[in-house]
Order: C-alpha cells, then structure tokens, then sequence
C-alpha cells in the first residue's frame, strides 16, 4: 500500500517538481544569456559608450551634428536591447511551452500506457 | 545505532528482482514494438499480407508500445525512488540515528550479504567478513583506490578469507572491540571527511583501513598510511562528482558557462587594447573552465581590492611558480560565471603583452602613444581590469638604458577609479625596481602570494593526473605522487611548490612513457631526481650500503692514522644515508682542528672520492681569501653578480664543502655559516634558498697547533689536549662557543710519528711506482730508502707536508734527470738506493 501511495507521489508530484526545476534553470539561464536586467538598465545608452563631445565655443551647425550623432548612438542601443528583450521573450516563451508539454506528457505515461494495454487487449479480442 | 531492516535503502535491496524483471520486461516488449511496425509496414505497404492481418498486428504494436511505457515508468520509479539512501545529517555518533539509513544501494548490499553470512556460520560481523564481502565483486571505485595503491587485491580477499572466521577486531586505543555499527560509524565519519552525501564503499574500505587486520598489516608493509585510502577515496570521489556535475547540463553553473550576449553592450571598444593584449576571459571560456586549488584567501582578497573605489589596483607579489597566475585565472572564471562580488561579475580580465607593444614600435614615442591608448580604453571600456605581468621589467631607475620605464605614463591613470589594474611581480622585482619608485608602490595594494602547501600540491597533481595518463598512456600510482611531494621537498628548492612537483610529474611520464612503462612507481621519481640532482636518493643501493659500512677501511686506504676523525666522520654519513639524522643542516659537518700535513685535507679529498665519487666533488675554498666585509659579497653573492658559495652549492647540491683555514675568514662569513650550520639553508642576495642538506662540511684549521706540538714533546696523550686547544682558540678569539658548537663534531688531527711518516712515505711511493708503471717501468724502493726519506722529512711542525718536497727533490727530480739522459728506458726495471740514485736492474731489450 505503502508502496502505491509512494508510487503516485514519485509520479505526479516528485518527478514533475524535478522537471520544473531544470526549466526553472532555463528561464534563468535565458535572462542571464539575453542580459535583460542590463538591457533594461541602461535602455537607452548610447551604442557601446560611443559619444561625441561638443567643440569649445558655439557652433550651431556643429552642435546639431553632434546631438544628432549622440542620439543616433542611443537610438542604436535602444533598438538593439529591444530586440535583445524580444529574443528573451521568444525563448522564454519556447520554454514554457516545452516544460509544459513535457511535464503533461510524464502525468500521461502511467494512465496511457494502462488505457493502452486495455484498448488494445479489448480490440484483439474483438479481431 | 545500525539496523539495515528499518531502511528504505533495504527495501531498494529486497525488491531488486522485480527492477530487473522490469528492466528485462522493458526491453522485450520495446523490440516486440519495433518488430510489430516493422512487420506492419513491411506487410501492408509493400501489399505483402492480406488487409485482414493489418489490424492484429496493429494491435499488437499497440498494445507492446503501452507494455514498454508501463514498465519504463516502473523500472524508472523502482531504480530512482526505492533505491535512494537519506542523506547524512545530524550528530552521527547519536545513538538514535539509524546509520544504516545513509549506506548507498551498493554498500548496503555488500553489508547485507556479510550480515547474512555471520547469521549462517552463528558468528558477529567482523572487519574480515566485511572486507571479504565488499572485495568478492566487481567494484571498480574499490579497484581504483587498490589499484593507486599497488595493493593486490587477490591478496586481501584471500587473507580475508582464512581470517574471518577468528577475527577479532580490537580498538588499539581503547582496547574495546569494533562492532558493525561502530565500523560503519568509521565509514560514516570517512565520508564526512571527504564531503560525501553517502556511506559508500569506498568509505567502507577506508574505515576497514583502520580495523582489519590483514588490510592494517598489507598497508604497514607498502609503508602507507590510513589517511592515503582517505586521501586517494577523496580525490575519486571528487572527480566522479566533478564528470557527473558537468553531466548536468541544466544546472546553473553549467548554464553559466555560455555567458551572456549583451553585457558589455554598455561598454566601450578596445581596438588598440585588443591588437596589444590577450583577453584572459576570452580565453578561460575558450581553453575550459579549471578547478583552482589554494589561495583562497589571496583571490578573495583581490576581489576585495579590485571593488573598491580608492586604491584599486593589485600587485600580486611572489616567486615564478608560485601560482600568481591562477589567482587572476581565478577571478577570471568566477566573474565570467557570475560567482564573484556583484561589482566584479562579468568584467573582462585583459593582460596587457608589453613585448608586443615594443617589437611593434620603432622609438620610445610610439611606445608611449600606443601604451597611453591602450591605457585610455581600458579605463573609458568601463569593464575592463587590466593585467600586466612581469610588472618590474617595465619600471627603471634610469640606470639601465636598455629598460622601458612607463611609470609616468601608467602613474596617472592608477589614480582614476574606474582604471583597475593587477600588476603581476617577483618578491626580486619588488625590491630592486619597484620600492625604489614609492609614488608607484603608493597606488597599489601588496598582496604576498605564499608556496601551495603539500595537501593542496597533492590535489593540484590529481588534477593534472588524468590529462597526463591519457596523454601518455600510462598508470600513474599513489606512492609515486607522495614520493614526487616528499622528494621536491627535499632536494628541489630552485622552484616553489606546485611548480616543481608539476615539473617533476611530467618529468617522471616521460621518462617512464620513454621506458616503455605502463606504470609510473616511486621508483620513477627517485631515478629522476637523481639524475636531475645527482643525489643517489631511494634505497641504499648494494653498492652504497657496501661503502657505507666499510666507510671506514676505504678512508684509511689514504689516510694514515687520524682514527678518531674518521670513525666521526664515517658514523655521521652513516646516519644520514639510513635516514635516522634528527637535525636540520648538512649531511654532516665537521671542524678538523691540527698542525699542517697531518692529513685532513686529505681527509676531505678521500671522503669526496669514496662516497660522493670523485675528488671533483670536492668545492674548496681558501677562507684566507675571504677576509675583509667586501668579501662576503663574493662568499653569496650582491645585486648583480652570483655568489662563489651559493651558485657552486646550488649547481652541485650532493658535494663535499672544504673550508681551509677557516680561521683566517672574515667574522661576518663565519656568522654566515651559522645559519648553514644549524638549518642547512642560507638565502643568497637573489632571494633563492640554497639547500646544504645534501653536502657536507669540513672547516680545517690549524689554531692551537703549538699546544698539540707542545703535547709531543711532552708526551701527553693526545685525547687529553681537545679541551686545551678548545679554550685557546675562545681566548684568542678566533671561535666563539656558539661556532663550535654548530658543527657535528670538532676533531682534533694528532701530529704525525716516524711510524705514520713511514706509512705515508709507503703511499707516496706506491702511487709513484703506478705512475712509472704507466711508462712501463719498475721501480724498486728499498726500505731503507723510506727510512732515509722518513729521517730527512720528519719535522712535527710540517708533518707530512715537508715529506712531499723531500721525495721531489730526492727521488723525482733524480727519475726525471735519468728519464730525460735515456738512463732509463721503457721496460726497465729500476731501483734507487740510500744516496738516492737510480739503477736499472733489469732491461728487457738491448739496443
């Protein structure tokens, strides 16, 4: 009896904890991989610190230019860590979707395997 | 407490016939699966079969597909649930824990099986049952702790065997007698010891180690200790537990190993730094991720420092070899796997390659330009901390014109925050460049990096271990690695531990890889290290033990009279050489006090030939010359030049030391000998320890040799006059107490009588009739004639000395003259009579 009731535990509570363990370690390893707490951090940096400095007295033409430059360089990091964080988001979502259809397929295995030896016995008989 | 009934591990164990039939079940019907598609679409795609078959086969596919889920799941849930042990926790020595509840599947099996078999014969478990029961199988982590040891286990099992029906298993200490529970308590403790989780069986056969008879008796007579099966369980374990994490490729620190993408995003480019540098992080991702050994504390340290906002930049201080290195290698890996402080996490670790930077430019100028622009990256980057090795080759006094000296340049950056540097030096450096330059020093913080202990060498050759057996193919054993730590210990001090015993192991493989042996044994290491030290390490060898014993007689072949110096002298190698020596210091040292010519240069000469080999063997030293303060430079050693005692020493470590007229010596130099004296190390003015533990000293002096003379004419014995000569030579000042003291003994040499001179005289001349053989000719020397030589040569004031010249000027110088006027030919046979002129006696031709 004792055995059953250990069998169901292992089963349907113990195996699929170990199993969302490891995709647990994925999504973490997914926003570690994509950076996403830096991507947010520093959103709207200029592209790998590249920064122009304004010439010494006023230039409008030159003053444009730069602030143009500058941010364009921002611009550039923003738009790379936003596909960086949609990356994250694919990849988590594909996760998701793996550990769920795993862990489903593990609670089946008992129950289809017992339905299928049922059916199949049933059906042969019937040939 | 030990019941294995009450576990769950024993239910694992009862139950094992149904994980196999599971497992059995699996398989068939996974083929029976296989063998129903493949049937199925054989018979009904090619229209093989009647569509009537189509569905009794299709059924059948099905219903052995389902069979194979059902009994994958069980022999899953039979192999993973049933046969796991608990953990060990908790206060083990409590008698209200269940030992027998941490015993792994495999240990709980073999102790079943004894327990079992002591039931049968009506007998308790005993450490011979249980050793017979967990060597009786296939056990392949019992075999490899054996195996390391070279320990048959054929041998043991059948020991165990005869014995386990009488065993009696006694605690030495207590007197009390081991039972079941106390021998798995021991095992529970082994594995403690070694990080474990469970009792194994290893840990089993480690606590065995300690109690069993025929296993305590095995290991005494292969000269192993318990702490080996400890050590040898440990290092298995660590590596099995090492591959099995790396199996895991889910869990974090494996998930870590692929970094991250968009972390230095934020950060500037490097393009000049990267053309002259190399990117230690690129590198620790590309080449592996290495277990560091040691230093912890150091590279916890450095961590500390490169956090800080003030005074953030490291010299890492220590000797080549030492593992200076390792510790940034370190910082390396555990930044790329985010296992450093926050603030240090994910930073790049670049070592900047200053020969780069100045084979590439053609003036200083260029140099100053590029290394300013690799410096300005580095500090813009925002995540870089650089690193330079060999930091003192680029800092000068102006002195040396061929050096680069780029204090000023890296001086200003140093201050800024955001600049972290490792500066990567030699306690040499640190003295002769770098202290001479404090505004330098005042911008770093000092970090001294000690030798690796011997336990952590140990781990740090295990590591190396399997790389090197793979790559070799060859067995290396335990007993060779203890022998390769224990001899560099010993005779290798040009390098720091775990340099030279990394050295010394690829040494050893290739050696014995050169042999074409499979097996690398301590004697491997011995050969090695006595060819590379010319040292004859290892067992007496028949040869050695033979000239050991007859120490004694073989001197005496040179050396006329002079007993007592050579009994020491003979008695003090002795020691050594059997390995009973009790002090520090050289092999032996000696201080031969006596009149001139009595014999104890020659001593020292006869000792050099007959143990070390060869008179060359012999590093002499006039101390005469040595006797102004200038002179002890040259004695070790300055700044720029080696010295004449410590370079021929570390050359020649197995030698004879010959200190003539050690009296004459500058004081400072005889302070010197102190340390050699009484530790057998002296530290030369480059910083390297020489090890005078392999030589032996002689200091002669012939202070005080009236009172010995005095004592001739006045017939005193001669054993009386040591104390005279002792308190003469204090009152003189020539000694002090503490000086004498160091040596092993002070000898006094006796003047030489008639009787000795007679003897000598015979020496003399028996070497010069072999050297006239060598010319073919026979020379007869009367007794007479040595009667006449000892009258003529005897003055107690030269002893043997003033025979020398006599037998040149009367003999030699007579053979010469009648060589060269043809008197004497080839073939003669000749003779010299009283007045000393020659005769032939015979000829063997005529012309």
């Amino acid at each position: 009896m004792i055995l059953i009731l250990e069998y169901f535990y292992w089963q349907f509570i113990e195996i699929p904890k170990r199993l969302s363990r490891v995709f647990l370690n994925l999504m973490w390893f997914g926003y570690k991989f994509f950076s996403i707490k830096y991507c947010f951090e520093t959103l709207f940096s200029p592209w790998r610190k590249i920064v122009f400095v304004y010439k010494k007295g006023f230039d409008l033409g030159n003053r444009l230019e730069i602030l143009f430059n500058n941010a364009f360089s921002r611009f550039l990091g923003f738009l790379m860590r936003v596909f960086m964080i949609l990356f994250f988001l694919i990849f988590e979502l594909i996760v998701i979707l793996i550990w769920i259809g795993l862990v489903s397929i593990w609670i089946i295995i008992p129950i289809a395997a017992v339905l299928g030896i049922f059916i199949s016995y049933s059906l042969f008989q019937n040939v | 407490m030990f019941d294995l009934k009450k576990t769950k591990i024993n239910r694992g164990i009862t139950t094992k016939f149904f994980l196999y039939l599971f497992k059995t079940l699996r398989v068939i019907f996974f083929f029976a699966f296989l063998i129903a598609v493949f049937y199925f679409i054989y018979g009904f795609m090619a229209d093989n079969f009647p569509l009537e078959l189509a569905e009794p086969i299709l059924f059948s596919a099905f219903f052995s597909f389902s069979c194979f889920l059902l009994f994958f799941n069980l022999a899953f849930f039979f192999d993973d649930a049933l046969r796991r042990s608990k953990v060990i926790n908790g206060d083990i020595e409590n008698n209200d824990i269940n030992l027998a509840d941490f015993l792994s599947i495999n240990a709980a099996t073999r102790v079943k099986k004894a327990i079992n078999f002591a039931k049968k014969k009506k007998i308790e478990v005993n450490s011979s049952i249980l050793l017979y029961f967990l060597l009786n199988n296939k056990n392949r982590k019992i075999d490899f702790i054996l195996n390391r040891l070279l320990i048959s286990k054929k041998l043991l099992l059948s020991r165990a065997k005869e014995s386990m029906l009488y065993t009696k298993d006694i605690n030495e200490g207590t007197g009390l007698s081991y039972d079941l529970t106390s021998i798995i308590l021991e095992a529970a403790k082994a594995s403690i010891r070694r990080k474990g989780f469970y009792i194994k069986t290893a840990d089993i056969l480690s606590a065995l180690s300690k109690i069993e008879p025929n296993f305590k008796e095995l290991l005494r007579r292969s000269k192993l200790k318990k702490e080996d099966i400890d050590n040898i369980n440990y290092w298995q374990e660590h590596l099995l537990r090492r591959v099995s994490e790396n199996k895991k490729w889910w869990h974090k620190d494996n998930l870590s190993k692929f970094g991250s993408v968009a972390r230095d995003w934020a950060c500037g480019f490097t393009p000049t730094l990267d053309k002259y540098s190399t990117d230690l992080t690129e590198l620790v991702q590309r080449l592996g991720f290495v277990e560091i050994i040691g230093h912890e504390n150091e590279r916890a340290q450095v961590e500390r420092i490169l956090i800080r906002d003030n005074d953030n930049n490291v010299l890492l201080v220590g000797d080549d070899g030492v593992g200076r290195f390792s510790i940034v290698r370190a910082i390396a890996e555990r930044s790329y796997l985010n296992q450093s402080l926050p603030e240090l996490n994910n930073k790049r670790f670049v070592e900047i390659d200053m020969n780069s930077i100045l084979t590439s430019s053609s003036t200083i100028d260029e140099v100053e330009i590029i290394l300013d622009t690799c410096l300005r990256e580095a500090s813009c980057a925002g995540n870089v901390i650089l690193v330079l090795s060999n930091f003192d080759n680029y800092l000068s006094d102006g002195n040396i014109a061929a050096k680069a000296d780029i204090s000023s340049l890296i001086a200003p950056y140093l201050k800024f925050s955001e600049f972290k540097f490792i500066a990567v030096t030699s306690y040499n450096g640190l003295h002769k460049y770098i202290e001479r330059k404090p505004q330098i020093l005042s911008f770093f913080e000092k970090i001294e990096v000690k030798e690796s202990s011997k336990d952590e060498t140990i781990l740090i050759l295990e590591r190396e271990i399997p790389f090197l057996e793979c790559k070799y193919n060859i067995f290396i054993t335990y007993p060779a690695i203890l022998k390769i730590i224990e001899l560099c210990d010993k005779y290798i001090h040009d390098n720091p531990f775990p340099k030279k015993a990394i050295t010394l192991l690829n040494d050893v493989c290739v050696y014995a890889n050169s042999k074409k042996e499979k097996i690398v044994l301590d004697k491997h290491v011995e050969e090695i290290i006595s060819e590379k030290t010319e040292i004859p390490v290892g067992k007496i060898t028949a040869d050695e033990r033979d000239t050991l014993l007859n120490l004694e007689d073989l001197i005496h072949k040179r050396i006329i009279n002079q007993v007592e110096a050579v009994n020491e002298v003979a008695a003090s190698l002795r020691r050594a050489r059997s390995g009973i020596k009790t002090k520090n210091g050289p092999m032996g040292s000696f201080l031969f006090l006596g009149p001139t010519g009595v014999g104890k240069t020659e001593t020292a000469k006869a000792l050099a030939e007959v143990y070390f080999g060869s008179e060359t063997k012999m590093i002499r030293f006039d101390m005469s010359e040595f006797q102004t303060v200038e002179d002890v430079k040259r004695f070790i050693g300055d700044g720029n030049n080696p010295g004449l005692l410590t370079t021929d020493v570390q050359e020649n470590p197995f030698s004879l030391i010959l200190f003539d007229e050690i009296e004459k010596a500058h004081p400072n130099i005889l302070n010197l000998f102190l340390q050699v004296l009484d530790e057998g190390i002296i530290t030369d003015s480059m910083g390297r320890k020489i090890d005078f533990s392999n030589t032996i000293i002689i200091s002669t002096s012939n202070a005080g040799y009236q009172i010995i003379l005095n004592a001739i004419k006045e017939n005193k014995p001669m054993d009386s006059i040591k104390q005279d000569i002792l308190d003469y030579v204090f009152k003189q000042g020539l000694f002090r107490p503490e000086f004498i003291n160091r040596f092993d003994a002070t000898v006094i040499f006796k003047a030489l009588t008639k009787e000795n001179l007679l003897q000598i005289a015979e020496l003399r001349f028996k070497k010069l009739q072999q050297n006239l053989l060598r010319k073919q000719i026979n020379l007869n020397v009367p007794h007479k004639v040595k009667m006449q030589i000892v009258e003529l040569s005897y003055n107690p004031e030269f002893g043997a000395r003033e025979m020398r010249r006599v037998i040149q000027d009367k003999v030699e110088n007579a053979l010469a003259k009648a060589f060269l006027a043809n008197q004497i030919k080839e073939g003669d046979t000749i003779s010299i009579n009283e007045n000393f002129e020659i005769t032939v006696l015979k000829r063997d031709y005529e012309e």
